[in-house]
């Protein structure tokens, strides 16, 4: 048992170092931005069933889109990022995502 | 009753003008050639497929790639059912005619389908779709309301994205009242701003 964990353990530790230094995963930010045309009611219930979100957050967050120009609707693991992307531009959404900080 | 989307057991009556079938179909049928040559600087192309990464153009340019299939054929899908339900659309009875109709001299212009709750939630999206479709090619000064349309083609495409906005508050009225709800309580809030 001893031996077999004292080869196996340098190999975990050899991953995790080569895994931070070709991709630090900090994380996706996924934006909204926002867009003349679709309604706040809408992007309300893109956000509720996109995310499920409960409706004072969904509006929270349409607020912000339509005030502030953009929001931060979630902060995720690359591929989850991309499906949300994904998700949100089938819908009609301005939705781009970047690293982040 | 003579509301635009009305729940029925286990799913919703869709009750439409003979005018907003035509007009429905028309946009679609635009909209879908408009897909089929896909080019990338057509205003809606551009539009329906945006920028998905910021700051790595390369990440970019293969997320849009990979994405790109997959929301052409959704959107060809909507249209194509979007269709299909339309073809289904029965004249009203006089109880479900809709009270603007009502008063018309020729004849029963309102037209019913029954729709699943998945069909109703689809004819949402593809009236969103044909929304962006339609502002894409306005001036953004008339999209903003800061100009009036001078055109005759810009003014009709102005009162076209009014009344499917108006379409798609009342799908949302009955598929998502919160959400309805959640909007009105921002007039609200802006008003005290």
């Amino acid at each position: 048992m001893v031996e077999r964990g004292a080869t196996i353990a340098p190999e975990r530790e050899r991953v995790r170092a080569l895994e931070h230094d070709v991709d630090p995963d900090r994380g996706w930010d996924v934006i909204v931005w926002d867009d003349p045309v679709n309604l706040m009611s809408y992007v309300v219930f893109v956000f509720r069933r996109v995310f499920g979100y409960p409706t004072a957050v969904a509006r929270r967050l349409m607020l912000q889109v339509h005030r502030e120009g953009r929001a931060l609707v979630a902060t995720e693991p690359r591929e989850r990022a991309e499906m949300y992307v994904r998700q949100l531009q089938g819908y009609g959404l301005q939705t781009t995502m970047q690293r982040s900080t | 009753m003579t509301e635009l989307l009305e729940p029925t057991d286990g799913g919703y009556l869709l009750r439409l003008h003979t005018a907003e079938i035509d007009l429905l179909e028309a946009l679609g049928s635009g909209l879908e050639s408009t897909l089929d040559a896909a080019q990338p600087e057509h205003p809606v192309i551009a539009r329906l497929f945006p920028a998905a990464v910021d700051g790595d153009d390369e990440a970019d340019r293969e997320l849009r790639r990979l994405m790109r299939d997959d929301l052409l054929e959704q959107r060809r899908a909507g249209l194509r059912n979007l269709t299909d339900l339309l073809a289904r659309a029965r004249p009203a009875g006089d109880d479900d005619r809709r009270a603007d109709d009502l008063t018309a001299d020729d004849g029963n212009h309102t037209r019913v389908v029954t729709l699943t709750d998945d069909e109703a939630h689809l004819v949402l999206g593809v009236i969103n779709d044909l929304r962006i479709a339609v502002a894409a090619q306005l001036p953004a000064a008339v999209l903003a309301r800061d100009e009036r349309p001078e055109d005759r083609a810009v003014a009709y495409r102005l009162d076209v994205l009014d009344h499917l906005a108006w379409m798609q508050h009342h799908l949302l009225a009955a598929l998502d009242p919160d959400a309805v709800r959640a909007e009105s309580d921002t007039d609200t809030d802006e008003d005290e701003t």
